[in-house]
């Protein structure tokens, strides 16, 4: 177990260090970040001053050396657009909220999806099937950001339900997270039915039948729990892929403020130590994540052997 | 020769690749994947015969007629979709975003697709060294933050369509290699392929000949989802403002113009919205049409009884 | 004469086909007394599970029983909740390949007392204390522990004791064992034969054995029914039917056996293949690969008779060569 968790941590570790080092690429080598403090027609002189300021007149190597051994110690750099301030600590500060937001959002998500699934997969094929299908499909066909817009408009402004900015209140948090939530609840509500359909299938179901269990247990005690177990690792996943993702769509649509907006944000300021910070923050989240989720599904599966 | 008293061990069911028109008249048969297939269709058609079809020049301003709106809803039929707020046509803004979003789509999955493919022939031909490697560099990329990455290399490379689709492929070829790895795998232990590769075929020729034509079923499926996957990631970087952009038009990339008009004008944003749904959800149905009428297990599930009366007593 | 607990009569069990359904079992009357071991032989699509499932009520759609009748008892097993209180209770099943047939994220004690709790109303510590015995009845040792065991870690021998302690727990007075011995080792094969019949033996239960080795037939059961195409072509029992078949194929199926006491050059076996469903050949379903078919053989059907007392045989040639 032990060996298989470090082995896991090792990957994972070795995703950011890749991730950072893209990074450290992208924004040092492809981009000019001397730019974004110079006015459009600065002088060439102007230009070397700045760089020579950020310390990115010196060799690549150097550079990215001095940044491997700061990643390490935690240091992402200062940010240009709050300067003063430490990347890192901007960025931990909004990530709280964006960890509500998608842990609420994948939460509705799995109480929409596990039961229209398992309906949809006790008569396949049926009106009912075909509908939540239907259903399912369209909630995972529309854009997020999109389906942002649609909520805001329909129960917040429409209705006047809900707020439709900001973090104020409590209620904000709801179309946001739905708004994250159905799309998602579209893919698992779509794994659980095919899930449900194939263990429904199986030969023990017909063993379980064969001893007299009823329909009612086979699916409870049976078809139901082996199922979750694949759909919860899913649905780990799923907020990993989330959290990566398509928070930032709808954060900045909602103007939530977690790391997607920080991300935008810091696109908009051009601050690329705050980007980068972002980037290999959220990386490291995702990393965690996937690894909480290997360890989740070793413990619902039995089978698994951890040697 | 049959042994009688051994029982009948069961083989892989690889077989000829199925007839174009069994496969046409199955469609048609289907409801949901027709129905995908045929919109999905139109929207690719009406893309491509955009600048015949549009009503007006989609780049084309007129103030006097701004944020007009669609015909049931006030609005006339000089516009049926309405207008945005500088007064450019709808109908024709969204026929603009659909050449460029099915483009991208388009291009994303065959370039992505063919790298992909290729990467899952080696890993599952050479396997060992060659599969762990390939392996590991999917398994890692799909760790990254992708949307993430792909908005840090727009915004540092500049934002161009013809970024995003490099940027979109190199964050999709992962699952093509995966699939195609697996499936050529799970051929190669077939008896089929042993057969031809003990009769001295190469495994190039093995790949092309055998492999492949059963690959196509499987891949075709992944690719139609992808594109739907695609359609979104595009819709979604173009509304950020790092995807399409402007005098080019793309279906997010208009959402993003019509927010600030959510309330007012509300079909600048809405209608693009029910497009990108529409399409997507067309290609999801056509999608799963594929992979039910692929898989032959899936499609004998699908039979039932048709009028059949049980006869009194068999004699 | 012994009590007879299972009676099926003209049984026809149908599937739906492309243009017409196709039968799985075509025509099956036999019955299953007290105590007795029946042995049911056949090649794979003979009908021969089909017709053990639809025993229990267990034939799964799309396929479906479309004529004859089954009684338990004297109880209609057709009426769906006959058959749902008789199931596990009083019949049970076990089936071939016990790694898929066991719930693999349940501990087999769970899978045990469910059976318990749920049909005999036991609580939880009594079906634990009888899983146990159970466990212990089937020669497995350390049964309080392996309580809480997974499937997985049971090898395969063990496993299907286990599927045999699943199925005597409420304490049947029928077990259907289908193909029980196929997918484990020969060692583990002669081991799980000799529980079988210790348990037979010492529980009074009647087992339905359903089989295509003739060899476990001959060691295990009393009486043995031929199987073929959906259709029953000859029933005896063990001792007579092996020493003097009275069908062309049951000869053809013995014949076919490798023996340790004669010396044989080659295997012998019957040209030809089964049938891919009942009525696909018109007459007797064997016709197309019997040496003595004739053209009655080939265009009538024939009827399943008793040739002798308690041999039955559906087969022209010999109901000609036996009047």
């Amino acid at each position: 177990m032990l060996y298989f968790l470090t082995k896991r941590l090792l990957v994972g570790l070795l995703v950011i260090y890749l991730v950072a080092t893209a990074v450290f690429f992208i924004t040092r080598v492809v981009a000019n970040p001397e730019l974004s403090f110079l006015p459009v027609d600065a002088s060439p002189e102007q230009r070397d001053a700045v760089r020579s300021y950020l310390g990115l007149d010196r060799s690549l190597i150097a550079q990215y050396w001095e940044y491997l051994t700061n990643l390490v110690r935690l240091d992402l750099g200062e940010s240009f657009w709050q300067p003063g301030k430490s990347a890192l600590s901007i960025v931990l500060d909004r990530l709280p909220a964006s960890l509500a937001l998608n842990t609420v959002a994948i939460v509705i998500a799995l109480l929409l999806a596990i039961p229209m699934g398992t309906i949809a997969a006790l008569k396949p094929g049926s009106t009912l099937d075909r509908t939540t299908t239907t259903v399912s499909l369209l909630g995972l066909s529309a854009p997020q950001f999109w389906l942002g817009f649609m909520l805001m408009l329909l129960f917040g402004v429409r209705l006047g339900w809900f707020p439709t900015s900001g973090a104020d209140e409590r209620l904000s948090i709801v179309l946001p997270a739905l708004a994250l939530a159905l799309p998602t609840a579209g893919k698992i509500a779509q794994m659980m039915r095919s899930t449900m359909i194939d263990e429904l299938g199986r030969p023990y179901i017909l063993t379980a039948e064969a001893k007299g269990i009823t329909a009612l247990d086979r699916v409870r005690h049976h078809a139901f729990r082996n199922s979750l177990v694949p759909v919860l690792t899913q649905g780990s996943f799923e907020y990993a892929r989330m959290l990566a993702g398509y928070t930032v769509v709808v954060e900045t649509v909602f103007a939530w403020p977690g790391v997607g907006l920080l991300t935008v944000q810091a696109l908009e300021q051009q601050d690329l130590m705050l980007l980068q910070a972002v980037v290999i923050v959220v990386a490291s989240m995702v990393v965690i994540v996937n690894l909480a989720t290997d360890v989740l599904y070793t413990r619902i599966d039995p089978r698994i052997e951890l040697s | 020769m049959s042994d009688a008293a051994l029982p009948i061990v069961p083989t892989l069911d690889v077989g000829e690749p199925r007839q174009l028109s069994a496969f046409g008249r199955a469609l048609l048969r289907s409801g949901t994947g027709l129905f995908g297939a045929i919109v999905l269709g139109l929207i690719v058609l009406s893309a491509i015969l955009a600048p015949l079809i549009s009503p007006y020049d989609p780049t084309k301003q007129d103030l006097s007629a701004r944020l007009t709106p669609p015909l049931f809803f006030g609005g006339s039929t000089e516009h049926i979709l309405g207008t945005d707020q500088l007064g450019r046509d709808l109908l024709s803004r969204l026929l603009q975003g659909a050449r460029v979003s099915i483009a991208v789509g388009l291009f994303v999955v065959l370039i992505a697709g063919i790298f992909g493919i290729a990467m899952g022939l080696l890993a599952g031909y050479r396997g060992k060294f060659t599969d762990s490697v390939i392996m590991r560099v999917a398994d890692m990329q799909l760790a990254f933050p992708g949307i993430l990455l792909a908005l840090v290399i727009l915004y540092a490379l500049g934002p161009s369509m013809r970024l995003v689709i490099i940027v979109l492929s190199i964050n999709g070829w992962m699952i093509y290699a995966r699939v195609t790895r697996s499936f050529v795998l799970s051929l190669r232990k077939s008896e089929y392929i042993e057969a031809a590769e003990i009769s001295g075929a190469g495994p190039f020729r093995t790949m092309w000949r055998h492999i492949l034509p059963n690959l196509t079923s499987p891949l075709l499926t992944l690719g139609v989802l992808e594109f739907a996957r695609i359609i979104l990631a595009e819709a979604a970087l173009s509304f950020l403002g790092y995807g399409v952009q402007p005098p080019d038009a793309s279906w997010g990339l208009i959402i993003a113009q019509g927010q600030d008009y959510l309330t007012s004008a509300w079909w600048i944003v809405v209608i693009p919205g029910i497009v990108i749904s529409i399409t997507v959800l067309s290609a999801n149905l056509l999608s799963s049409w594929l992979r039910i009428y692929t898989d032959p297990k899936q499609r004998d599930r699908q039979r039932g009884w048709k009028n059949w009366q049980p006869e009194k007593d068999p004699a | 004469m012994t009590e007879r607990l299972l009676e099926i009569s003209k049984l026809a069990i149908a599937f739906p086909g492309s243009n017409e359904p196709t039968y799985g079992v075509r025509e099956v009357t036999m019955n299953v007394a007290k105590r007795e071991r029946l042995g049911v032989v056949g090649e794979s699509g003979s009908g021969k599970s089909l017709t053990a499932l639809a025993a229990l009520g267990l034939v799964q759609p799309p396929g479906r029983i479309v004529g004859g009748s089954i009684r338990w008892c004297g109880r209609d097993m057709l009426d769906p909740k006959v058959a749902r209180e008789v199931r596990g209770k009083e019949i049970s099943m076990i089936f071939q390949d016990p790694m898929t047939s066991l719930n693999p994220l349940m501990t087999i004690g769970g899978q045990i007392t469910e059976v318990l709790i749920k049909r005999l109303g036991m609580g939880k510590t009594q079906a634990n204390k009888r899983a146990a015995e159970l466990l212990e009845l089937v020669g497995i040792p350390f049964p309080l522990e392996r309580l809480r065991n997974y499937p997985y870690e049971f090898s395969g021998g063990m496993r299907q004791r286990v599927m045999i302690a699943i199925a005597l727990a409420a304490e049947p007075m029928l077990l259907i064992a289908d193909e029980p011995t196929t997918a484990l080792d020969v060692t583990i094969q002669a081991q799980i034969l000799e529980l079988l019949t210790e348990l037979s033996n010492e529980l009074g239960v009647a087992v339905m054995m359903i089989t295509h080795d003739l060899g476990v037939v001959a060691e295990f059961c009393d009486r043995v029914q031929v199987m073929y195409a959906g259709r029953v072509v000859e029933r005896g029992p063990v001792g007579d039917l092996f020493g003097s078949p009275l069908h062309p194929y049951s000869s053809g199926l013995i014949a076919s056996s490798p023996r340790v006491d004669i010396e044989q050059q080659a295997l012998r076996s019957i040209d030809g293949d089964p049938p891919a469903h009942a009525d696909a050949v018109p007459g007797c379903p064997f016709n197309p690969r019997c040496p003595e078919a004739d053209d009655k053989c080939r265009s009538v059907v024939p009827p399943l008779i008793e040739l002798a007392p308690r041999r039955w045989s559906a087969c022209w040639r010999r109901q000609e060569s036996m009047s």
